[in-house]
């Protein structure tokens, strides 16, 4: 009898503490959120036409630039650059340049000659939200060239790795 | 202590315990942020808040002695892979089915590590829809999946 009892307290106690690690009093749910690499470019804009055709009395003609567009970008990778190219190559003893204003960390290369390969026209960007950036392009023409028909370009901006 | 006062007082403790208020909590929440979450396209930054559905899980009471006994929530986050400067919250959309009583949890509330009060009531719930908010979103986030486990424990109140 007296194995009984003890043995019968020991199971109910056992009992006891199994129902307590049993119990459950917390729940759990899971929250995940993806942010994706996001690398998005645009520009305002086509610039207006560019013309050279006046030149100072002794002196190559004067080139025509144009200000009136702007880029904007939205990145949150790092060591990005921006390139630019032309789908065919300028005329001979012509060149068109194009000077992209860096945004806040990058940094500008200034007036880079077009191709129709990439140049690094801005590097160094890194997670940054910006807009309004001017775009300068610039026509330019030696007296060699002569007389050019009006042209297209079509100019290729490109946010990449660096 | 005689034996039989022992076995006596060990059945009450294991009847006690038996009679735990549970909780327990179905779905979650997955977020995807993209270029598509631009405030106004390229150059402009990432929308700072979303919101999930407002039924993206449900959490319900059960096990109650009674409609007067009473609980409450506690919530926290445990974090596997989560950037602290987005802040996660949770609010309560409906008071789910049940012959008990429900209350608190109708505005957003921050989830943070440590334990705060969710909601509380009486008596079994049902059901109870949880909508989760993840606010200071900017391009700043670096690409990478992130999630953390929230935790709801209910504790039993006098």
């Amino acid at each position: 009898m007296k194995k009984l009892i003890v043995g019968l307290a020991f199971l109910v106690v056992l009992l006891g503490l199994t129902a307590l690690t049993m119990a459950a009093n917390t729940a759990q749910q899971t929250v995940t959120y993806e942010v994706t690499a996001i690398n998005e470019i645009s520009v305002s804009g086509d610039p207006t036409n560019l013309v050279v055709n006046t030149a100072t009395a002794g002196s190559e003609p004067t080139a025509d630039t144009d200000a009136t567009t702007t880029w904007a970008v939205t990145t949150n990778e790092s060591s990005k650059k921006m390139t630019g190219s032309i789908d065919s190559n300028m005329p001979a003893n012509t060149t068109l340049e194009v000077n992209l204003a860096a945004p806040t960390g990058g940094t500008g290369q200034g007036d880079v000659t077009l191709s129709t390969t990439a140049g690094d026209l801005v590097t160094g960007i890194a997670t940054v939200a910006e807009s309004g950036l001017t775009i300068t392009y610039t026509l330019s023409a030696t007296i060699a060239a002569g007389v050019v028909a009006q042209a297209q370009k079509t100019v290729t901006l490109t946010l990449t790795d660096s | 202590m005689g034996r039989v006062p022992f076995l006596i007082i060990s059945i009450f403790l294991a009847l006690t315990r038996v009679e735990a208020i549970d909780i327990s909590a179905a779905g979650g929440w997955t977020e995807t942020i993209d270029e598509n979450d631009l405030q106004s396209g390229a150059g402009s930054n990432l929308i700072a808040t979303y919101e999930s559905v407002a039924n993206a899980s449900t959490a319900s009471i059960s096990n109650c002695t009674g409609d007067s006994d009473n609980w409450r929530v506690d919530v926290r986050r445990s974090d596997s892979n989560w950037q602290g400067d987005y802040l996660l919250s949770a609010k309560r959309t409906s008071d789910g089915t049940g012959t008990g009583s429900i209350s608190g949890g109708l505005s957003y509330i921050e989830i943070t590590t440590a334990d705060v009060e969710f909601f509380s009531g009486a008596g079994n719930r049902d059901n109870i829809d949880l909508q989760y908010r993840l606010t200071g979103m900017s391009v700043n986030a670096s690409p990478n999946t992130y999630n953390t486990t929230i935790i709801l424990t209910i504790v039993d109140e006098p």
